[in-house]
């Protein structure tokens, strides 16, 4: 094709000069859109390590066991539950370093029952020092103002009475961690030094409806342990917390359902969301727990898709009759 | 030689200035995109929640309150607010509820009474943005067994706490504990709280239209998005019925136009065919009205003028069509004064 330098004004010379520069443009501003490129992403600290994990806090010798036990009394029942299961020493040797992840996620009076039972974390606390338990923490991030949450649920009181450490969640214990196969917990801020020198750790959450998953059990617990912004995973709910379940493997959950929330979950906020269903469930298999936990919440297995993936990812199984649940009544 | 110059200087003007402006909407584009960052590839550090008080913090110090306050009602915390942004951050996982009824603004804060040194109550004031859709999230969150109060239109009472609409605001107010103490305090503070916020009345005209009979009390709510799983049915009102022991649904939404009323039964039935619905032959005195079986239950739906309207969750096709039918007559009664008077 031969330029005619007459049809438009432009001579070759004038042309090639032009060619020349626009060239020269783009490939100053490819250079540049390179030179700023990160390939890397968000850098480490130097005190993040690139692939941090949460140790396996689960018991093998422990198995999967599951205990069921009704009664008014939760400490009562909480009781029974362990000891139908071997007894805390089944979970607890001496020296070990405890971790109890509650749920404080609001600062409301533990009667509402949003949050984890003070009495239960006191007894908790006395067993597990009681089979020889060198320490016990109690922490949980509810990302509004911390210290109004642990000390108006009266978690605060009820942990350090029985001489448990509370840890609030302070910006220097949080560190980025990826969840392996996961896709949404990738290099995301996580609780994790309350972690680094626990061995054994024990999920404490009540029975609630929540309005986004259906449901606020043990695997829902976890939640409470990211940093961030970590409200853009509502848009992912059940995702988010079979992740979660796949990132804590813990040593025990505990869901207490002695008075559960029905109704206008996760705050309630009025004695008249709430349902005496005097139950507690102790037990090794996260997702077994949760399962149960559903059915006095009186939903399906299909209303709480989070179960059934929880199941599919190998975390525990949705058949908790399978797990021939130790039951009792006080 | 000279015009050609000429009009390739002003063809070459035309150029360059498309050029610029697209580079503008680039920059402009990626300043937005900055803005609405993506938490999960930002630096730990802007991760991480805010500072923390000290769990060890020296004790209450004295606040100033949002609003005037009966006497013997003290601060006990200072005022928080939230917006959209960060709504999830004081109520979790219920910030979706508000959220997609349109609110705008949280002020909340702690209160106690110098009379109970061991009670304290936390307020909850909601801007909804206008009085529907603080009703919306009233009404759905409206707790059973509850005693109704005289103080607002939509106001009741539970053992331990206040809920009320005033206006566009949605008030929930909190109490510590269940005592002889709790209620005086609170619809006090409530009383004071209407008294110093001026509002509209909070006229839900719809609740008219719904047949008296067999209808369950203070049972009407405003769904505001995606009813009955369907992401097309908006602002729609539903109030139960109790019909030979069972229970069944009606439901009602005021549209545009006629005409958008009209597509969107049509969408809906769709809707309920592709989920395994069947269509079935009813004798009905509505014209265009559709009757499906559905999960062992029967619905019907239809159109009057702007309103969009049906039964759900019916146990017999009888009480499907006698409901229906009912709902018609009040559409066709009173749908246009209860649209006239808004």
């Amino acid at each position: 094709m031969k330029l005619d330098p007459n049809s438009n004004g432009l001579n070759r010379r004038q042309f090639l000069d032009r060619l020349a520069q626009a060239g020269i443009a783009i490939t100053a501003a490819c250079a540049a859109g390179f030179w700023f490129h990160d390939s890397q992403g968000p850098a480490l600290s130097k005190n993040d390590h690139p692939n941090l994990i949460l140790p396996d806090f689960s018991i093998d010798a422990a198995g999967h066991k599951m205990s069921i036990v009704r009664g008014e009394d939760r400490v009562a029942t909480l009781r029974m539950a362990l000891k139908s299961l071997g007894g805390i020493e089944t979970f607890i040797k001496k020296g070990d370093r405890v971790l109890l992840k509650v749920n404080a996620a609001f600062a409301s009076p533990a009667m509402l029952s949003a949050t984890t039972h003070p009495a239960i974390i006191t007894a908790m606390t006395q067993l597990c020092f009681s089979a020889g338990a060198a320490s016990v923490v109690v922490t949980d991030n509810p990302i509004n103002d911390p210290a109004s949450c642990f000390n108006l649920t009266g978690i605060a009181d009820a942990a350090r009475s029985a001489g448990a450490r509370v840890l609030l969640p302070h910006d220097d214990l949080f560190r980025p961690m990826t969840v392996k196969d996961a896709k949404l917990i990738r290099n995301w801020p996580v609780l994790y030094k309350p972690f680094a020198d626990i061995t054994k750790v024990i999920g404490m959450a009540p029975l609630k409806d929540h309005h986004r998953s259906g449901a606020s059990m043990t695997m829902k617990n976890w939640y409470g342990l990211l940093g961030g912004r970590r409200n853009i995973f509502h848009q992912d709910i059940h995702n988010i917390i079979m992740e979660l379940a796949m990132m804590v493997k813990p040593s025990l959950v505990i869901l207490d359902a002695t008075t559960s929330m029905m109704t206008n979950g996760p705050t309630g906020g009025s004695l008249s969301d709430l349902k005496n269903t005097n139950t507690m469930i102790v037990g090794t298999d996260q997702v077994a727990v949760d399962a149960f936990g559903a059915s006095l919440l009186g939903k399906s297995l299909d209303e709480l898709p989070f179960i059934g993936k929880a199941q599919a990812a190998g975390i525990g199984t949705a058949d908790y009759h399978t797990l021939n649940p130790v039951t009792a009544s006080i | 030689m000279l015009r050609e110059n000429k009009n390739n200087s002003r063809r070459q003007t035309f150029v360059s200035m498309v050029i610029l402006s697209i580079l503008m909407v680039i920059v402009a584009g990626i300043f937005m995109a900055q803005s609405h960052f993506n938490p999960g590839v930002l630096q730990k550090d802007e991760l991480l929640p805010e500072p923390n008080q000290d769990l060890t913090s020296a004790p209450w110090s004295p606040h100033a309150s949002f609003v005037p306050l009966p006497e013997g009602i003290q601060p006990f915390t200072s005022t928080e607010i939230f917006d959209a942004r960060n709504l999830s951050d004081k109520i979790n996982g219920k910030a979706e509820l508000y959220l997609s009824a349109g609110f705008t603004r949280l002020t909340c804060q702690r209160f106690k009474d110098e009379r109970a040194t061991d009670l304290w109550m936390e307020a909850f004031v909601y801007d909804m943005g206008n009085s529907q859709n603080a009703f919306s999230v009233f009404s759905a969150q409206r707790r059973k067994d509850s005693e109704a109060l005289g103080l607002a239109q939509h106001a009741y009472r539970t053992p331990n706490a206040l809920f009320m609409l005033h206006g566009r605001y949605y008030v929930e107010i909190i109490a510590s504990k269940v005592s002889g103490q709790v209620p005086e305090p609170v619809k006090m503070m409530a009383e004071t709280f209407m008294r110093n916020t001026p509002a509209e009345a909070a006229a839900v005209n719809e609740a008219e239209l719904f047949p008296a009979k067999e209808l369950v009390k203070n049972s009407m709510v405003l769904i505001s998005s995606d009813a009955f799983g369907y992401d097309g049915f908006d602002k729609i009102y539903t109030a139960e019925y109790a019909v030979d022991g069972h229970s069944l649904m009606a439901y009602l939404s005021h549209r545009r136009t006629p005409v958008e009323a009209k597509e969107l039964t049509s969408a809906y039935t769709v809707f309920l065919l592709a989920y395994g619905g069947k269509n079935i032959a009813a004798q009905l005195p509505i014209k265009d009205a559709r009757c499906i079986e559905i999960l062992d239950t029967y619905e019907i739906v239809f159109s009057h003028g702007s309103y969009l309207a049906g039964i759900r969750e019916a146990a017999t096709i009888d009480q499907a069509q006698t409901l229906a039918i009912r709902l018609y007559h009040r559409l066709k009664e009173g749908g246009h004064e209860a649209r006239s008077e808004q």
